[in-house]
């Protein structure tokens, strides 16, 4: 006779209460259940499982997790088993992470199979992002869980566009979001959200409105567009007219809400939709208008002047006329699709990026110019007339320094759409390149015993005469930069005390760049706090030591001796 | 401040505040109901060694803010969140923790039992099913078949 066990005469529901209390990543969440039979029924009832899903912010798509939440009854949810496959997934998500961040071999594949997971992964990168100060590689981890939410981002940014173009139906904002999915490096503020948001603003419209459903359609596109003006939306003032922050819906819904015409226009048709209109933008030349459908008249309205007022079509072809448009004025005059905002949209980033000066370079600007273009350049590769060699060789400079995973784009996307020969093969070079890269240590610096070179990986200094600071991820025993010698002319470098015999080290910078200083201009320097550099040092360091006044080295393999 | 007296299943009594004993919503409601009392309260499911225990949690938190009482809130708080009193109040034989559960359970502490539960939770953590069944004492019933059966409930399923 086995003797009794205590855990299991307690009264049942005190074992239930037990088992809530095992955290969502232990073994023994799911393992419990394998103990004895009393167990299994007990460790986790349909309710219990769905409240730990719940607890999991970001869904794909294919599980319909919110029309599964308004199921009223849990149990005719299959809650369990969406929690195990969550559960897997966060299990492999983070052992892939903590791949990417011991080694830089092979890191594109390892995105990849983050990648696959999607949505699905965004919850537990979103807590490595968010690592606390005390884990020993607290930099790298967030810095690489940053990298790969935001290829989960550009991923999916990416499928949307492409079913775009396959003819499958995408709401506006949808479409217009992954402006911003390309811009995304953090899990909030996600299109999701902004959807949400916009839900909230039509509700609102709803009940502010009186009598709405009495009103006929003209009143009520109309008060839509006086509602907008007063919950803030505003157009951007000429002087801020290009500021490349006024194309992105969500950016406008959640800061100061100014916007193009295009931007108005988007979230008016959204909301409209929302209030049961059919809205669409129209694209009259400069000036994006919203075309409001009433049995089959079609009503242009500017959501970016806000005054509701009806346009007249004799206006505005009158206004087609004085722009030398004769002849098939309709096609200025027609609702437009939405591959044709998503392109107007690259466009508009494109102007943005030419009038606006790059000089400016903020580490925390809303929108990060390198990520604008790119998203303007994917689209016009993924939605565009064709495919062209120039916008293949821009997209291929940009990933191979910011994102080389985006070569499974190419692969898969992009070379099958691309018609010319010159540029199938530009793809495929980049892509080999770029996988080989990947596939290779780097060459490895040893010092030697008379150590020349003084300052170590990890150094942070204050350049000597041009006083920025910066921390050093680098370094040659004398000049070698890529460009070779005309860098070395540019710069003067036979000019400086010392000359091209010298140490070079390579430096990240807090504006974010990356600059090649020679070792008579470095000054070491010892911060009570590295907060600048912090946010970018992840890409090769684990943490920042306080005690020796250095970041620690995560590039070994490159620099085993720091 | 008035007193208050308990009497254990095994007929010893304790005397307590009554600001103390109201920690224990069964007692509380009790009082409200009777009104005065002068006779001990029988606590007839928990014994001296166990109520005492259970006095002196309640003592230690008995100016605590009072819980927010929905459980299926955000606010569930991860088994790990012990604080170090009430940890180390835990650290006693396996016997005394379940009973310390069982008499919040009965008395209706809800605060001392959620303690006494996550602190069994931590010593499931971690655990593969054997270990569970060894720390517990508890026997394996499955049949080999439903065991596999049931691995594979617990399994990634490709879809």
């Amino acid at each position: 006779m086995a003797s009794r066990c205590i855990l299991l005469s307690l009264p049942e529901e005190v074992i239930e209460h037990i088992t809530k209390y095992i955290p969502d990543d232990d073994d023994a969440v799911l393992n419990i259940n394998l103990v004895c039979k009393q167990l299994y029924r007990l460790s986790g009832s349909p309710s219990e499982w769905r409240f730990r899903c719940r607890q999991l912010r970001y869904w794909e798509p294919k599980h319909n997790f919110y029309e599964k939440l308004k199921n009223p009854f849990p149990a005719e949810v299959e809650w369990r088993a969406l929690f195990v496959q969550r559960f897997h997934v966060r299990r492999r998500t983070t052992q892939l992470l903590n791949e990417i961040i011991s080694s830089p071999i092979n890191r594109i594949p390892k995105y990849h199979e983050i990648g696959k997971f999607g949505y699905d992964a965004k919850d537990c990168l979103a807590e490595h992002a968010k690592v606390s100060e005390d884990a020993i590689d607290v930099l790298a981890r967030r810095w690489y869980a940053g990298v790969a939410l935001h290829y989960i981002h550009r991923r999916r940014a990416v499928r949307i566009w492409q079913s775009i173009y396959s003819r499958q139906e995408v709401s506006l904002e949808a479409a217009l979001g992954c402006f911003e999915l390309f811009n995304l490096k953090t899990a909030e503020g996600d299109p999701d959200e902004t959807a949400r948001m916009l839900d909230e603003l039509a509700a609102r419209f709803q009940s502010v409105t009186p009598n709405l459903h009495q009103l006929s359609t003209k009143a009520k596109a109309s008060s839509l567009c006086k509602f907008m003006a007063q919950e803030g939306f505003r157009g951007a003032s000429s002087e801020h007219y290009r500021a490349l922050k006024n194309s992105f819906i969500g950016i406008s819904l959640r800061t100061d809400r100014t916007n193009l015409p295009l931007t108005a226009t988007a979230i008016f048709c959204s909301l409209a939709t929302r209030i049961g209109l059919t809205a669409s933008p129209c694209g009259f030349p400069y000036h994006v208008l919203a075309i409001v459908n009433d049995n089959g008249r079609r009503i242009y309205l500017d959501p970016f002047r806000g005054d509701g007022n009806e346009l007249s079509v004799e206006g505005l072809e009158n206004q087609l006329q004085t722009l030398g448009i004769d002849d098939e004025k309709d096609e200025y005059l027609r609702p437009s699709i939405v591959s044709e905002i998503v392109l107007r949209t690259a466009r508009n980033i494109l102007e943005s990026l030419r009038h606006t000066p790059t000089t400016s370079r903020e580490p925390n600007a809303l929108v990060n110019r390198n990520s604008a273009l790119y998203a303007a350049l994917m689209a016009s590769v993924l939605l565009g007339p064709r495919i062209t060699y120039n916008l293949i060789q821009h997209m291929a400079k940009l990933i191979q320094e910011e994102c080389p995973m985006d070569v499974i784009f190419f692969e898969q996307q992009i070379i099958p759409q691309a018609t010319l020969p010159n540029c199938a093969d530009l793809l495929q070079d980049t892509c080999i390149k770029l996988r080989n890269i990947d596939a290779t240590l780097n060459v490895v610096n040893h010092r030697s015993s008379a150590e020349e070179v003084k300052y170590r990986v990890g150094t942070v200094f204050k350049h000597k005469r041009y006083n920025y600071q910066g921390v050093i991820f680098g370094w040659t025993r004398t000049c070698s930069p890529a460009d070779g010698d005309e860098w070395i002319q540019k710069m003067g470098v036979d000019r400086l005390a010392r000359g091209r015999q010298q140490p070079f080290y390579h430096a990240l910078v807090t504006d974010g760049t990356i600059r090649y200083v020679a070792e008579e201009n470095i000054d070491q320097e010892r911060l009570e706090s590295a907060d600048e550099l912090s946010l970018l040092a992840g890409k090769y360091f684990k943490r920042y030591s306080t005690a020796d006044g250095t970041f620690v080295s995560n590039i070994e393999d490159e620099y085993p001796d720091g | 401040m008035s007193e208050i007296k308990l009497l254990s299943s095994d007929q010893c009594t304790i005397v307590v505040l009554k600001e103390v004993a109201e920690r224990s919503i069964l007692i509380k409601n009790m009082l409200e109901d009777v009104g005065e009392v002068t006779e001990a309260i029988p606590i007839p499911n928990v014994n001296e060694s166990v109520l005492k225990k259970v006095i002196e949690w309640c003592e230690h938190h008995k100016g605590d803010p009072p819980a927010a009482a929905d459980d299926d809130s955000d606010s569930r708080k991860k088994s790990t969140d012990i604080d170090e009193w009430d940890q180390k109040f835990m650290q006693v034989d396996q016997e005394m923790l379940f009973e310390i559960i069982l008499a919040a359970n009965y008395l209706d502490i809800k605060p001392l039992l959620d303690v006494g539960c996550k602190t069994v939770a931590n010593m499931i953590k971690g655990k593969s099913p054997e270990e569970i069944r060894k720390t517990f004492n508890i026997q394996n019933d499955f049949t080999p078949e439903e065991e596999e059966q049931i691995r594979r409930e617990n399994e990634w399923a490709e879809e």
